[in-house]
């Protein structure tokens, strides 16, 4: 069961959306809006940040064994909030990435607004 | 939409603001990028946090009757009412003013300018609109807001207000917006034609606009 970027983002947005928002959160939309982010972003930033979520997806497998996108919502959200706390500032900042764009995703305007 | 427009059939042309006179997906990415910055920055969701909240607020204040929505959607659970206005005014209002210019939607400074001659042209919007026409560098007649009526779209108030204003009737008067939901429904309750960008335009310089003087 190997690391999955797209299914990490998608996991990652799920947990936000039902942190912020509870059971209504739409996390398709954030997920979506996370990943056009991470394509428009400039090419040198993106294996970075791309092996740091795989690093993270990949967190949980010694112990659980398998990846973070494979796990319940509970303890997804468990290892989300403890890379939140992180004494690592680089650990800190993936989560504040992620979390911040799947917030601004979860906006209901992803539909022009009037 | 193919069918030609009679422009002399109107007197009074209300646009909306938010994406239909600027790209708001475009400028949606630049702000998701400056706010993501500033969480980083002050090691702090609470920005991102309450926009999140007041939009969803607004969306929903502007699907149901809200009595009093002006006071109402700074009104978040666990958060002070000023704290959540002053986050708004300055992400929502006044950060993205510089940033708007080059998200302008294309050629809308020439059909201003060419419905401007012999017509009114007006801003029906749910934010305030003056800053933000004047840092796309554009000018209108007349200008309405949510606020200015104490009504969220789809509600008509403020494009009957603008109606008013320039002593037309509804005949006379297009309501040109980019969502059906919101400035298409405000158009049909009040019996006044709409054109939708997106689905009967992409922009300015489509040919509907071309004889519009
Ligand atoms: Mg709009």
């Amino acid at each position: 069961m190997p690391a999955d970027f797209a299914a990490t983002v998608r996991a990652l947005a799920e947990t936000v959306a039902l942190r912020e928002q509870g059971a209504s959160g739409r996390s398709e939309a954030a997920s979506r809006f996370v990943l056009d982010s991470f394509a428009g972003m400039p090419a040198y930033l993106r294996p970075p940040l791309r092996a740091a979520t795989l690093l993270f997806d990949a967190w949980p497998i010694v112990r659980r064994r398998r990846p973070f996108h494979r796990l319940p919502p509970a303890e997804r959200l468990r290892q989300m909030e403890s890379w939140e706390a992180s004494p690592i500032g680089a650990a800190r900042m993936l989560m504040t990435f992620y979390i911040s764009l799947s917030l601004f995703g979860l906006w209901p305007d992803e539909d022009p607004h009037g | 939409m193919s069918a030609a427009i009679a422009w002399d059939a109107f007197d009074l042309i209300v646009f909306d603001m938010d994406g239909t006179l600027y790209d708001q997906r475009s400028l949606r990415w630049r702000m998701a990028r400056l706010l993501m910055g500033d969480a980083i920055r002050t090691r702090s969701l609470a920005a991102v946090r309450t926009l999140s909240a007041y939009r969803r607020q607004r969306e929903t204040m502007g699907s149901g009757m809200t009595v009093d929505f002006v006071s109402e959607q700074y009104r978040l659970a666990g958060r002070c009412p000023d704290a959540v206005r002053a986050t708004v005014a300055e992400w929502m209002e006044r950060r993205p003013l510089p940033l708007l210019r080059r998200h302008r939607t294309p050629g809308v400074d020439g059909l201003f300018a060419k419905l401007g001659r012999r017509r009114a042209v007006a801003v029906f919007s749910d934010y305030k609109a003056e800053d933000k026409l004047a840092a796309l560098g554009l000018s209108a007649h007349l200008t309405v807001a949510a606020e200015d009526v104490g009504r969220l779209k789809p509600d008509p108030a403020g494009l009957l207000w603008l109606m008013a204003q320039a002593n037309t009737t509804a005949e006379r008067t297009m309501m040109i917006g980019d969502r059906d939901d919101r400035d298409g429904e405000a158009a049909r309750r009040a019996g006044v034609r709409v054109l939708i960008r997106g689905r009967d335009f992409r922009d300015f310089n489509d040919p509907l606009f071309q004889h519009a003087c």
